[in-house]
């Protein structure tokens, strides 16, 4: 249930469904627009920061609508990526192909890559499914490692979009944002249609979804699909921004990153994955900056400070499952539900 | 709209139903046959297969000898999604919603049978997707208007009282606009009250859109009022069937709910399972 000002009624059906369904919603997107439009301003040498941020939501995204809306498990969302990042590092390099081509074939090819794995998916469910992933992503880091990353990495051209090379933070956040903004949409879309209501009830109770006509096995490909294709794309523009990639950054901490992400941001928010994904990424800047400052002034620290990065989302994670299940979304929510009754708290 | 079945007298047929769990034999050699528009009563002590018969009917169960024919098409073989397309709905004995979701998208699930816009469409949404979506989205406020639930439709379900789940599954059942309706149990649970609007809402579906549906349930004051006709079973198979005043009345159907009860209002008392 969400509160809403006084007197702001709901009219017709399609208003009820609309995406940002009252005036003050629209001004609070305009304005995130006008501030994203202009983060390279406001953010100055910090942009890469939300070049990383942007990067990582488009991938989380895929997560959200594969764990928090068709409730399906994956730990080999990192391999997803690398079927994109290296996709899109073949197209350019060995096909010569332009970059505004070979991202959507990064897509496309995750897309194939991901209904093939989401098959044993109709038969395997859970903790299983979990480790039939996994396995997944271990054998995709192998593929890599012995076919075409040999030491050292692959290194991906700069984007050429038109006649205009794309070199630096900003000129790439303006190529990123278009993307971010774009599968942003197109998934919030997704969730408020037919689709969505398809995957949510596959995931709330399985066998009654298929008492509605929904064939189980078409969904749960298509969320695995989907989710790769977010992956895929994600890993192209990883690469391209990059420019250069390794089995190592798609490992399994990718993966696990990946689902850190949509918990800590909102398992069944459409705010959840970029939220997460800006959680995550500024905490690990943050502690890169701030353990080896700790470990200075105290050198005992140095053994517990290698792992502190996964030891302060684990006790992240672990906190948000008791206290706030519904992650960061929830808390925005509720804080701005609070800003609205305020000062009448109760 | 909705899955037209073909215009022939007899909606379904089982014939010599057999299905057996581990040597437990739930169905056992089944057959009776349901008339368009009629309202089929299926009545028995716990445990005695009759959830079992709906859950071969929609394809969750797979007999081990038998036929089903739904309109004249063998459906024996067919997977769950493919009969729900076919046109049979149905609600379960323990309410299967969609707990974390509303009423109304509990309700507008039902529609998805119908809905034809593909993940390109979906995802653009703007145009023909939204249009569709909004047409089902009308088709399910009137099922909305027909059970009454206007007031709880934005409420998630595990928050709603037992008795207006139930309506809210019987509505998901409807918007799929079945050409038959399998009920296991309906009223169970429900007060007095919220009965007779169930009751009301059965007949008014037979009399005023002639759905065949097969009903189960322990309640025989309003099984006796509503039904065309009654089966009764016991240990899987049929030991009666004919009119309600009739059945009431056979030996065998006493007999087999005295075994451990002493009425046959207020339902059996042998021990069973509970599944789907
Ligand atoms: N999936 C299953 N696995 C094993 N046994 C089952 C299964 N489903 C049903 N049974 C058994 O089959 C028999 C018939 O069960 P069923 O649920 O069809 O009875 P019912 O007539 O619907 O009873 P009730 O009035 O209690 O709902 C019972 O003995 C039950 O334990
Ligand atoms: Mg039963």
């Amino acid at each position: 249930m969400s509160v809403r000002p006084a007197g702001d009624f709901k009219t017709s059906y399609a208003r009820d469904m609309a995406l940002l369904d009252i005036r003050f919603h629209r001004a609070g997107f305009g304005l995130l627009l006008l501030v994203l439009g202009l983060a390279p301003l406001l953010l100055g040498r910090y942009l890469f920061l939300l070049n990383a941020i942007g990067i990582f939501a488009v991938g989380a995204i895929g997560v959200s609508l594969l764990t928090g809306f068709a409730g399906q498990i994956s730990l080999g969302h990192a391999a997803f990526m690398a079927v994109g990042a290296y996709t899109s590092w073949l197209a350019t390099t060995r096909f010569g192909l332009p970059f505004l081509v070979a991202l959507p074939l990064s897509g496309v090819a995750a897309f194939v890559v991901g209904a093939v794995v989401g098959l044993p998916s109709l038969r395997i469910k859970g903790l299983y499914l979990a480790i039939a992933t996994l396995a997944f992503q271990f054998i995709t880091e192998y593929v890599i490692i012995h076919t075409v990353g040999g030491s050292g990495g692959n290194v991906v051209p700069a984007p050429r979009v038109g006649g205009l090379q794309i070199r630096g933070e900003t000129q790439f956040y303006f190529l990123l944002l278009p993307v971010w903004l774009i599968g942003g949409i197109f998934a919030a879309n997704l969730i408020r249609g037919r689709v969505g209501l398809a995957l949510m009830a596959v995931r709330d109770r399985d066998y009654a979804a298929q008492v509605l006509g929904i064939n189980l096995l078409y969904y749960k490909v298509l969320a695995f699909a989907l989710a790769a294709f977010y992956a895929g794309i994600a890993g192209s523009l990883f690469a391209h921004y990059n420019r250069v990639i390794s089995s190592e950054h798609f490992s399994i901490i990718t993966s696990i990153d990946y689902i850190a992400m949509i918990v800590i941001g909102g398992l069944t928010s459409l705010w959840g994955p970029h939220l997460g994904a800006a959680f995550v990424i500024l905490l690990s800047q943050v502690l890169k900056i701030v353990t080896p400052a700790v470990v200075a002034l105290v050198p005992a620290f140095g053994k517990a400070a290698t792992s502190v990065r996964e030891i302060a989302f684990g006790a992240m994670l672990i906190g948000l499952l008791i206290w706030e299940p519904g992650g960061l979304a929830m808390l925005l929510r509720k804080f701005k539900r609070y800003l609205d009754l305020w000062p009448f708290t109760y | 709209m909705g899955p037209e079945l073909p215009l022939v007298d007899t909606v379904l047929t089982v014939e010599r139903l057999t299905l057996s769990f581990a040597g437990l034999v739930a169905i056992d050699g089944l057959s009776f046959s349901l008339r368009a528009g009629e309202l089929l009563g299926i009545i028995g002590p716990n445990g005695a297969g009759k959830t079992s018969v709906l859950n071969c009917i929609n394809g969750f169960y797979h007999p081990q000898s038998g036929r089903i024919h739904l309109g004249g098409r063998e459906i024996t073989h067919q997977p769950p999604h493919v009969r729900a397309r076919l046109g049979i709905g149905r609600t379960f004995q323990n309410i299967a919603l969609y707990p974390a979701m509303s009423a109304l998208a509990n309700i507008m699930s039902g529609r998805l049978i119908h809905m034809r816009s593909g993940v390109l469409a979906g995802g653009l949404y703007w145009g023909p997707a939204e249009r569709e979506f909004l047409r089902h989205r009308a088709r399910v406020e009137e099922i909305i208007d027909f059970l009454e639930i206007e007031a709880h439709r934005n409420h998630r379900v595990a928050e709603l009282p037992y008795g207006i789940q139930k309506k809210v599954e019987l509505g998901r059942a409807l918007a799929m606009a079945p050409g038959l309706l399998l009920l296991d149990e309906p009223m169970a649970g429900m007060s007095a009250e919220e009965k007779a609007d169930m009751a009301r809402y059965i007949l008014e579906l037979r009399e005023v859109r002639g759905l065949p549906m097969i009903l189960i349930e322990h309640d025989m004051g309003v099984i006796m009022d509503l039904c065309d006709r009654l089966i009764c079973m016991d240990y899987g198979k049929k030991i009666a069937e004919g009119p309600p005043q009739e059945i009431q009345h056979h030996a065998d159907v006493i007999r087999a709910y005295l075994g451990e009860d002493h009425a046959v209002v207020g339902g059996g008392g042998r021990g069973g399972g509970e599944e789907a």
